[in-house]
């Protein structure tokens, strides 16, 4: 029971949380701003209770009781916040609950529900005959939490600098280990099934931030259709078994660049997106990546919009740096290799077309060869054309740029790194793929036309009245 | 239609995988291990022995299974000359337990069965 609650009660502090910092902004319709704030507010919760646990394990103060106080705090301070910003909740017009325009959109819900019902219970048989994941799991993201769970200096083990833990990754950001650490510790425990369920919460949580920020943007057909092809996605999908913080990291990317894109109607946003950036950097080094990139893109297009998404990045960016300085510095061999060896894999043409060949090879293997996702995307793409919103095209345009950059330097560390290359490129890159899918599927269903006759009268509407982005 | 085919097509697949999800065994490893953790100390550092050397990667899972299962204590692989106190032995063949014993200079506390061992180090060889 303890556990359960150590796990449940972050996400609502992070729901209350998110619907107070939304509150009073122009998302429509209004479920999907109800369902956007709810899978925001999870991840966000989840962040910053793995922050606290941490910063608390840091102290010397984490106890289960002190969790508790912890998780009893958050909570009160995301009621307290959405009790204070109530007024501004009620002032949502009614035109937001306009009803969608395409009459059989309730069939395409129901197909979809029923594809991913029966998805679902094949990934739940293979989490229940694996509990405890993949290879990846108990070596690194679990094993680090089972440090962080235990007894008095336990957690530094986690942190460990012995050349035979390299691969536990020591120098690994703890958003995933730290949470799981959080609920263990609190439960007295390690049961199997926190890790479990936080896997198939961040898949959930990612259908639905995908799906409401699309029924926003683009209206509910838009949202379907890809969660169609989020349906067909199937080496994507196997992720939620893994207990990995690939799936995590997808969501902190989607949020970020969700709210950039929502950013156009309520500035706000911003200090959200950089936020959930910067809980991508508290993932998995990639995230830090990632948040930098996603600053110099918004550095590129509006000075102003770069101070505020800084506002909401800062705080834990910093801590991200603090960790790296003086907790846990690099000891990836990534890092540690000399001048002379970079050089020479920079310059070895194999390498580039070894890397390109997986490239092509895992984009093949990402779902069932004739329902692949990519190929669903070209049938839509052929069937809608393309239309990109002029008013929301800066900031796709910053967003695919941070997107770009972000899988440029995921391919330049492969370029580079010197750990056996074929290795490397089986054991990880499909999972890289995985990271960048939602956030990808996001922006090319926002180039993608609203089918006319399915596009909501809210949507339509707003689409001939384009406006500035980000000036506010 | 695509996608939902390729839905139930991709659930018959999961359905098989899953009879053999856990290839390494990290579910039984937790009981075969449980009586070494029970007599260990609840943290700290603790040796590793074993008759599958860990640069091989039977070795390494043996290794990675061991170490998830006893954590929060950290494992060390034992070295030659280095280290004393606990020692923890898991062995693919079991007969190898006395020749690695000798080898490190460990005596054994006790064995558990199906290859797990717990040995003491006193004194450096």
């Amino acid at each position: 029971m303890t556990g359960f609650l150590a796990f449940a009660v972050p996400l609502l502090a992070g729901w209350r949380l998110a619907a107070a910092a939304l509150a009073g902004r122009t998302i429509r319709p209004v479920w999907a701003a109800r369902v956007f704030e709810a899978a925001l507010g999870a991840g966000a919760g989840i962040a910053i209770s793995s922050i606290a646990f941490f910063l608390l394990t840091l102290g010397g103060a984490a106890s289960p009781a002190a969790i508790l106080v912890l998780d009893a705090a958050l909570l009160a301070a995301g009621l307290l916040a959405s009790w204070r910003t109530r007024g501004r909740r009620a002032a949502v017009p009614s035109e937001s609950a306009a009803p969608p325009a395409f009459r059989w959109n309730w069939l395409l819900a129901l197909a979809l529900a029923a594809g991913f019902a029966v998805v679902l219970y094949g990934l739940i048989s293979i989490s229940a005959a694996n509990p405890f994941g993949e290879w990846d799991a108990w070596s690194i993201w679990n094993l680090r939490a089972k440090f962080l769970a235990g007894p008095g200096d336990a957690w530094r083990s986690a942190l460990s600098a012995l050349p035979e833990k390299a691969g536990m990754h020591p120098d690994y950001p703890l958003l995933l280990s730290g949470f799981v650490a959080m609920v263990w510790k609190a439960a007295g425990d390690t049961a199997p099934w926190v890790p479990q369920l936080t896997g198939f919460l961040f898949l959930a949580l990612i259908l639905a931030l995908l799906g409401s920020a699309l029924a926003a943007l683009r209206g509910l057909t838009s949202a379907l259709l890809a969660g169609f092809v989020l349906l067909a996605s199937t080496s994507f999908l196997f992720q939620a078994t893994m207990q990995y913080a690939d799936l995590p990291l997808g969501f902190y990317y989607l949020a970020s660049i969700a709210l950039l894109l929502l950013a156009e109607s309520a500035p706000n946003c911003l200090a959200l997106s950089g936020a959930c950036a910067s809980f991508a950097a508290w993932t998995k080094n990639e995230g830090a990546a990632f948040a930098v990139f996603l600053t110099l893109a918004l550095l590129a297009v509006d000075r102003r919009a770069v101070r505020r998404y800084l506002t909401g990045a800062a705080p834990v960016l910093l801590l991200v740096v603090c960790f790296k300085v003086f907790l846990a510095p690099a000891s990836d061999p990534l890092f540690k290799q000399g001048a002379a060896g970079l050089a020479q894999r920079f310059a070895d043409p194999a390498r580039y077309v070894q890397i390109g060949k997986a490239l092509a090879v895992e984009a093949y293997h990402f779902g069932q060869p004739w329902s692949h996702p990519l190929l669903l995307l070209a049938i839509l793409a052929v069937a809608l054309r393309f239309r990109i919103d002029p008013a929301g095209a800066r900031g796709l345009r910053v967003a695919a740029t941070a997107l770009a950059l972000t899988f440029a330097a995921y391919c330049g560390v492969y370029v580079v790194t010197p750990s056996d290359l074929a290795w490397h490129l089986q054991t990880s890159l499909s999972r890289l793929y995985g990271q960048l899918w939602p956030s990808f599927l996001l922006l090319v269903f926002l180039t993608l036309d609203v089918p006319r006759a399915t596009a909501p009268a809210a949507v339509l509407k707003a689409q001939r009245k384009p406006k500035e982005r980000f000036r506010k | 239609m695509l996608a939902l085919a390729g839905a139930l097509d991709y659930s018959q697949f999961l359905s098989e995988y899953s009879r053999s999800a856990d290839q390494f065994q990290i579910g039984a490893q937790q009981a075969r291990f449980r009586d070494a953790a029970a007599a260990l100390p609840a943290g700290g550092a603790v040796g590793y022995v074993s008759d599958v050397p860990v640069s091989d990667p039977q070795g390494q899972a043996m290794l990675g299974a061991a170490q998830y299962a006893l954590a929060p204590r950290i494992l060390a692989p034992l070295k030659r000359g280095k280290g004393t106190g606990w020692v923890v032995g898991s062995f693919a063949f079991p007969e190898e337990v006395r020749s690695v014993a000798a080898e490190y200079g460990l005596s054994t506390v006790s064995n558990y069965g199906n290859g797990i061992v717990l040995f003491r180090r006193e004194r450096l060889q």
